[in-house]
């Protein structure tokens, strides 16, 4: 059912009146209650207040007894009383007043008087026990000085009373007040401003809280904490004294408001706590400060009281309940009024509602209450006006129809409407006329297919469901349709949905257009411009042609058309197109010689003009052909020559009718503009092809090309070049050519270039460029020029290919051929060629030239103890050390091995070759870091000089060789000025070195043995070998002189072997003939050293003659220890290991480090014949010889004094302690034969040193 | 329907109420952890913070001396507490506390390698049952105000010199006190004292008394005594804890290591033999040993932790006596409340 206006006004006053009465009710109700509780929070307030008063007044009540007792003169009398005196008669008098004031006070607990001088000790004390007072007995009272209420107390002023905190008494007695909550309340006794008692009331919370509760109802809740919060009174006994127990119960916590009088902002406060805290929720609560004690001491407790809110508002729930009658009185009656109400208002409506229901347009409205003097009437009579109003408007819209009907008739387009079930509503004069039909068939709802046809009914069919489907754009479709003039003409017919005012579709208006003539405009110009597509995309000919051919074709589907085409030798036809044409008349025509009278095309080629032939059959150009013709169904022939762009006649263009006929001006037009088109065709094809065949060459050429113009700028470049110089085409189109210039070639050489291209517009050469990544190539470059036709250059073209690697492996080959690979100096050959270079150039200048050649010292070590990988680095270091060491100018070149030389060339001052040699001396010595290892060398250097010393390449070299091995004999790191003596030596020595190689073999060597005496006994079982060589022409040769040449020339181990095996196979012979224990030292080289193959030699060799390793000592010099590589080391070590002794010569001459004697095993030392032969009593010598005695003895070795010439030396020695002599005082070397003369006549006459000479 | 049987329902439906509503309070309860420890073990922000994790409450009661521990102890029940490894040995023989499971303890592997082997630490360990986790520790010694004392004393016995009289702040504890004057004497062993030895050492401990100022608890409380009084020594039984709270509160203090020695504490958790939840104490005692919590107690309360070893500890090269079990701590403790109390010397 709707509700009428009358019931929803009556429903809205009735709630405007309930809801009224309602907020009245509840703020009369909310206003009580807020008074309420103001008041009950001043009564709240008020009685927290008298309680703190109550409690204040009975602490003050303390107080002023504890200063009545306090100034007691029986008090005074016994405090003031010596210690151990008696005092029972007044104490027992003040023990009366105390009981009487315990009585008279149930709060109190404990009443002392406590003496402050002796440890607190108390003097009269009486307790509150189990109900009785208890006066203690003098044993049992205590001592209470540490108690803060006694020594707080001491220092106040007379007539100054001390509160103490209130906590549980936990001092032991027999009092009542153990373990309750205490209040202490004391006061000074003084004595000439001096305290010397204190009395004390102890007070018990609870009993004093009993007695000043008083009045207060239960329902209200008591609350005490002290001055930090800690609870002293509260209802859960848990909670209460807290502290004491170890828990932090805190007032602040459980009521947050409180802080305020905490912190002392506030003295008191009442306020209405919030339903969510723990303690005291939704109550009212009042709380006070009250002071306890003087006020300096700052303490205080708090005290509260809090009652829950409910009980407050008892009567305000009661004024509740009245407000909510009264509000359900007054709803119910304001319902009551609005319904009667609802009827008045709702009567004149209705029957206005009837008279509007039954009006019709066009009629007057009646029955409207249009008399009524109120809202209602107003209304009718509004209604009336209206009404009149759309009668009116409705006559002019039929006027205007009507025009529009009018318009649409003699629009010209073909108009129709038609309803959704294809019945036609309208059709306009236009499109009846032009289909010859009359309007009525139409709209008497004749079939489509009667009007149309079946098949374009169909389609209209289609055309206006696809229309209904598409409701946002018009339809638009073609049809052909025969109009009344009998022509089928191209129609397009646009459809839209026709909608009515809601927007909803009731049918479709369709408009039809005749666009005939536009579309055949349109054909012909597709047909054409297929044709030029072709032709831009370089389509074959054949296609163009064909689709020059069918364009005619499509447009005049009546015609046949052919293209034929014009040899290059301009006497025969072939066909180009002919796609309708039979193939039999095409493979007749095929080939065709022209010539006049030679069917049309022939004809119209050979003259080159037009043909029209109207009728083949009759028509004398056809002769030979109509039958041909007739069998092809060929009527007429119309033949037009195609001509190219140069005027040359290329083919002819034909148009074919099936019967005989003349052409119009437009059949006129279409054949030239056909024939011109072909035209185009075929000469745009023939150059295409031509270009084409140039653009594959360009493009496929190994040969990078660039085109450039008359001003270098590159106009095109091929794949080639893009491979060889990585640019792209795109990156260096429009740049000049000159961005491959690698800078290697100077400015010179690109003038002449330029200078050849310009006078002959031709140059060709090798030129190093620049690629793309930086890279320079080397490449073989033409270019060549094109002109234009007035002689000016417009193009030049560069043809090029890369040579690097030709030129590459050519420098390879020099470089090997001339450098050194390892340290990349020149060699040996680079050498000779610039020492001709320099020699040449002195020549010229006059200045001279220093050759200078080096051998790096003991290089050879390096490379035997660190390995060729060092020593080829320590070579790589020391030729940039040289090359350092000289001017750029100077050539450093490395012969082989460790040879180096220096070519100073054009020298004007020979001193500066001193210079450098010292420089290059210096630099040697420093170490050499290889990798993590460091070498120490040297350089000998020999220095020659051009043209001083010769003047010839080969002399020169020989003389530094020669200057070079006198600075290594003269002891190494220095140089050498060749000299001609030194040429001399050089022969001498050449002699000896060559000497020596047959010396072996001839057997001039022999070994000597010079004894080894043994100082204190004079007993010879040791003699050391010495070589002999007697020279067949020169004589006895000492080995000062030959040994080194031996080493130079590498034939000391082999010496040395031989030495060693003639000295063993003796001491073999000796041993078992003169002494088991004979021992015979042999010299090794350093040079034998490191031939490891001399170690293994010696060892193998005593094994095989069953020698003990004792029976040899290797001597050596310092030198060899001085550089021990792990060479000498080890070899040392197989000695020991095999009991070989170690004997050090020459000790004292030479470095003498006292550092290897630790290092190595040494058996012997031998004091050199230096020291010995200056040997006197009390001279610096003998000091020298027993120092070494000393040391080498505390080292655990013997020593041997060499060269003992005299007696005296050999007791000087003696008595220093040497172990052995030797010497000429004992005998000089032997031969072995001597030797064993000697060793008889020793052994039989048991010698003095004096025997032995 | 019967009446009885109308009376049943009644009953039944009151019944099922009383279980519905205890249920559901039981359900909604957190769980609460009973912490018995010492001041500054526990700070606020270290419970709320365990609070939050957990979502538990912790009840946290504090002790104040040896004496406290044991009588609230036998008097109350708690879950955890903190002790040091002397007291720990009557608690255990009185079947006091419970064995912790190390496994529970993970954090135990944190702790500083001296405290790693626990068998190592005499009293903590008990067939084979390991009763107690290291906590922190101090040793007690002697504070004295460098604006009163010029010259640092050598021994506790300064406590008694007459020129300190009232001036001087001692620790109200039994056994400490006892084994205090127990050294000072020169007892074969101050823990383990004979009845003659205590009876001396109760008149000594008279003397004392009426010497000091008062006996303190709290290490807050003789902070404030500190700043009232001229306060010239104090027994330091918070060790470095005390220390910083004096420094803190700008005393000028000194605090020397007697030559007598100075009693030392290892304090430990234990967990109290009738604990209601063995898991979550057990969880406290983890929670303590993490790096932030304990390394707090250093920062915050000058004590020393055993997560991180301490700058300067003092127990390094100083005569540090560690507590050991004490014979008859009952004994000790009548006498104490007896002592202070106030009895005069001749009722002893």
């Amino acid at each position: 059912m709707r509700s009428s206006i009358g019931i929803k006004l009556g429903f809205w006053l009735a709630l405007l009146g309930t809801l009224s009465t309602g907020l009245t009710g509840y703020y009369v109700y909310d206003r009580s209650r807020v008074m309420l509780v103001e008041t009950a929070k001043d009564k709240l307030l008020n009685d927290t207040q008298g309680l703190g008063h109550r409690f204040a007044d009975a602490l003050a009540a303390t107080a002023s007894n504890v200063k009545l007792l306090a100034n007691l003169p029986l008090s005074t009398d016994i405090a003031s009383a010596k210690p151990n005196t008696e005092l029972p008669i007044r104490k027992n008098q003040l023990a009366e007043i105390f009981v009487s004031l315990l009585n008279a006070h149930p709060e109190y607990s404990q009443i002392r008087l406590i003496d402050t001088r002796h440890y607190g000790k108390e003097l009269v004390r009486v307790d509150r026990d189990r109900d009785t007072l208890k006066v203690i007995a003098e044993a049992q009272l205590q001592e209470k000085n540490h108690f803060p209420y006694v020594f707080e107390t001491v220092p106040l002023p007379a007539d100054q009373y001390y509160v103490s905190e209130i906590n549980l008494n936990q001092e032991l007695g027999a009092h009542q007040g153990f373990g309750k909550p205490t209040l202490r309340v004391a006061m000074p006794i003084k004595s000439t401003n001096f305290t010397i008692a204190v009395v004390v009331i102890n007070v018990d919370l609870d009993g004093l809280f009993e007695q000043v509760r008083s009045n207060i109802s239960d329902d209200i809740k008591l609350l005490l904490s002290n001055d930090r919060g800690d609870y002293l009174i509260h209802p859960d006994d848990a909670k209460t004294f807290g502290f004491e127990s170890g828990r932090s119960f805190l007032i602040q916590d459980d009521i947050p408001d409180i802080k305020a009088i905490l912190a002392g902002k506030q003295q008191h406060s009442a306020f209405a706590t919030s339903d969510t805290q723990s303690l005291a929720a939704s109550s009212l609560a009042a709380f006070v400060k009250l002071p306890l004690g003087s006020a300096s001491s700052g303490r205080f407790v708090m005290l509260g009281l809090y009652t829950p809110l409910q009980n407050v508002l008892v009567e305000s729930k009661a004024l509740g309940v009245g407000v909510i009658e009264i509000t359900l009185l007054f709803s119910l009656l304001a319902s009551a009024i609005s319904l009667l109400l609802a009827r008045v208002l709702a009567k004149p409506l209705n029957s206005m509602t009837t008279a509007i229901g039954q009006f019709k347009l066009g009629a007057p409205l009646t029955g409207l209450p249009t008399h009524r003097n109120d809202e209602i009437g107003y209304l009718a009579n509004s209604f009336m006006s209206m009404t009149e109003q759309l009668n009116s408007q409705i006559a002019e819209l039929h006027a205007s129809e009507a025009k529009l009907h009018a318009i649409l008739d003699n629009a010209p387009v073909g108009i129709w409407l038609a309803d959704l079930d294809r019945h036609f509503l309208f059709v306009n004069q236009t499109f009846c006329d032009a289909l010859g039909l009359p309007e009525a068939r139409f709209i008497a709802n004749e079939q489509l297919a009667e009007l149309f046809g079946a098949e374009i009914a169909a389609r209209f069919l289609t055309a206006d469901q696809e229309c209904l489907a598409q409701a946002d754009q018009p339809h638009q479709s073609l049809e052909q349709i025969k109009f009344a003039d009998g022509k089928r003409h191209t129609i397009q017919i646009t459809r839209t949905q026709l909608q009515d005012i809601n927007k909803e579709t009731v049918g479709i208006i369709g408009i039809a257009m005749d666009i005939s003539d536009r579309q055949q405009a349109a054909n012909r110009e597709r047909a054409h411009n297929h044709v030029l597509e072709l032709l831009s995309k370089g389509a074959a000919l054949p296609e163009i042609l064909q689709a020059v051919v069918l364009g005619v074709e499509t447009q005049n589907p009546d015609l046949l058309c052919s293209i034929l085409l014009l040899n290059s030798e301009g006497n025969r036809l072939f066909i180009g197109a002919a796609p309708r044409l039979p193939d039999f008349y095409n493979a007749a025509v095929d080939g065709l010689y022209i010539g006049p009278g030679v069917g049309s095309c022939g004809t119209a080629a050979y003259f080159g003009q037009r043909v029209i032939v109207e009728d083949i059959q009759n028509h004398t150009y056809w002769g030979p052909f109509t039958e041909l013709a007739a069998q092809a169904g060929l009527g007429a022939c119309w033949s037009e020559p195609i001509r190219g762009a140069s005027g040359r006649l290329l083919g002819t263009f034909a148009i074919y009718q099936r019967h005989p006929a003349a052409p119009g001006a437009e059949d006129i037009q279409m054949i030239e503009q056909a024939s011109h088109l072909a035209g185009i065709a075929i000469d745009r094809s023939r150059s295409n092809e031509e270009l084409q065949l140039a653009s594959l060459v360009y493009q496929n050429s190994s040969e990078a090309m660039a085109v450039t113009d008359a001003q270098g700028m590159i106009i095109n470049v091929n794949p080639a070049f893009t491979e060889l110089t990585g640019y792209a085409l795109d990156e260096v189109i429009g740049k000049n050519h000159n961005i491959l210039n690698s800078q290697r070639q100077g400015e010179q050489f690109y003038q002449a270039m330029w200078q050849a291209i310009n006078s002959s517009g031709y140059w060709k050469g090798e030129i190093w460029n620049r690629r793309k990544n930086g890279e320079i190539f080397a490449e073989q470059l033409t270019i060549n020029t094109i002109f234009s036709v007035d002689g000016l250059p417009q193009r030049r073209v560069a043809l090029f290919s890369d040579i690097t690697q030709k030129k590459q492996s050519e420098e390879l080959i020099w470089n090997q051929a001339n450098f050194d690979p390892l340290t990349g100096l020149p060699n040996r050959r680079m050498f000779h060629d610039r020492l001709d270079q320099e020699i040449k150039k002195a020549h010229r200048s006059g200045l001279q030239v220093a050759l200078i050649l080096l051998d790096l010292d003991r290089f050879k070590e390096v490379n035997d103890t660190l390995g060729h990988d060092m020593g080829d680095l320590l070579l790589k270091d020391a030729s940039q050390r040289l090359l350092r060491c000289v001017r750029d100018s100077d050539t450093v070149a490395r012969l082989g091995g460790d040879e180096f030389t220096v070519i100073l060339g054009e020298l004007e001052d020979a001193d500066n070759v001193e210079r450098v040699v010292n420089n290059i001396l210096q630099r040697l010595v420093e170490p050499f870091q290889l990798k993590t290892k460091v070498a120490y060398i040297s350089a000998s250097i020999g220095i020659t000089l051009y043209p001083k010393d010769a003047e010839r390449i080969d002399a020169l070299i020989k003389n530094a060789d020669q200057a070079m091995y006198a600075a290594k004999h003269q002891g190494r790191n220095r140089y050498c000025y060749f000299t001609p003596s030194m040429q001399e030596a050089a022969q001498a020595r050449m002699l000896i070195a060559e000497d020596l190689r047959n010396a072996l073999e001839t057997n001039q060597f022999e070994v000597y043995y010079q004894p080894v005496v043994e100082l204190g006994s004079g007993a010879i079982h040791k003699a050391e070998a010495l070589i002999r060589w007697q020279h067949p022409t020169r004589g006895t040769v000492s080995p000062a002189e030959f040994v080194h040449i031996a080493e130079d020339i590498g034939l000391i181990a082999e010496i040395g072997d031989w030495v060693f095996k003639q000295a063993a196979s003796q001491v073999k012979q000796w041993r078992k003939r003169y002494h088991p224990d004979f021992q015979i030292s042999v010299n090794k080289s350093p040079v034998q050293f490191y031939d490891g193959h001399s170690r293994d030699t010696w060892l193998e060799h005593l094994q095989t003659l069953e020698l003990p390793g004792q029976s040899i000592v290797a001597e050596i010099t310092e030198g060899l220890l001085l550089d021990a590589s792990n060479v000498v080391k080890d070899q040392l070590l197989a000695f020991r290991d095999a009991g070989i002794q170690v004997s050090l010569d020459d000790f004292g001459t030479g470095y003498s480090s006292l550092a290897y004697l630790k290092k190595f095993d040494i058996d012997y030392l031998k004091i050199d014949q230096s020291f010995v032969g200056n040997l006197s009593p009390n001279s610096s010598d003998k000091v020298l010889c027993e120092a070494i005695i000393v040391m080498a003895h505390k080292l655990g070795m013997k020593v041997i004094a060499e060269g003992i010439e005299t007696e005296q030396q050999r007791e000087l020695l003696l008595e220093s302690g040497c172990d052995y002599g030797q010497g000429y005082l004992f005998s000089k070397p032997l031969s072995a034969m001597k030797f064993e003369e000697l060793l008889i006549r020793h052994g039989t006459s048991k010698s003095t040193a004096s025997d032995l000479i | 329907m019967s009446i009885i049987a109308k009376r049943s329902a009644t009953v039944l439906t009151y019944f099922l109420t009383i279980i519905c509503l205890a249920t559901s309070s039981w359900v909604y309860a957190r769980e609460t952890l009973r912490v018995l420890t010492w001041d500054g073990y526990a700070d606020n922000e270290v419970v709320s913070a365990f609070e939050q994790r957990f979502d538990v409450a912790i009840e946290l009661t504090l002790v104040t001396s040896d004496d406290d521990l044991w009588q609230k102890i036998n008097s109350r029940s708690y879950d955890v507490f903190a002790v040091n490894t002397a007291e720990l040995q009557r608690y255990i023989d009185q079947g006091l506390s419970r064995p912790i499971r190390m496994a529970n303890i993970p954090n135990h592997a944190q702790q500083l390698q001296r405290f790693q082997d626990l068998q190592a630490i005499p009293g903590l360990v008990r067939q084979n049952d390991i009763y107690a986790v290291p906590y922190t520790y101090s040793e007690m010694g002697l504070i004295y105000n460098r604006k009163l004392v010029k010259t640092a004393p050598q021994s506790m016995s300064a406590m008694w010199d007459a020129a300190y009289r009232g001036r001087v702040l001692a620790f109200n504890t039994s056994n400490h006190s006892f084994s205090l004057v127990g050294l000072l004497m020169g007892v074969a062993n101050p823990f383990r004292m004979t009845d003659p030895e205590l009876e001396q050492a109760t008149r000594e401990l008279v003397r004392l008394r009426r010497n000091v100022l008062t006996f303190y608890a709290t290490a807050e409380e003789a902070t404030r005594l500190f700043a009232k009084y001229d306060i010239a020594l104090i027994f330091g039984n918070y060790g470095t804890q005390q220390l910083k709270a004096l420094r803190e509160a700008g005393a000028d203090i000194g605090y020397v290591i007697p030559r007598e020695g100075a009693l030392a504490w290892l304090d430990c958790w234990a967990i109290t033999r009738n604990s209601q939840n063995p898991e979550l104490a057990e969880k406290w005692i983890n929670y303590t040993l993490e790096k932030a919590v304990s390394e707090r107690l250093t920062q915050q309360h000058g004590l020393a932790n055993t997560i991180t070893a301490s700058l300067n500890d003092s127990t390094q090269n100083k005569p540090i006596i560690w507590l050991e079990p004490i014979l008859n701590p009952l004994a000790r403790k009548t006498l104490w409340d007896r002592i202070i109390s106030g009895e005069a010397p001749e009722a002893f």
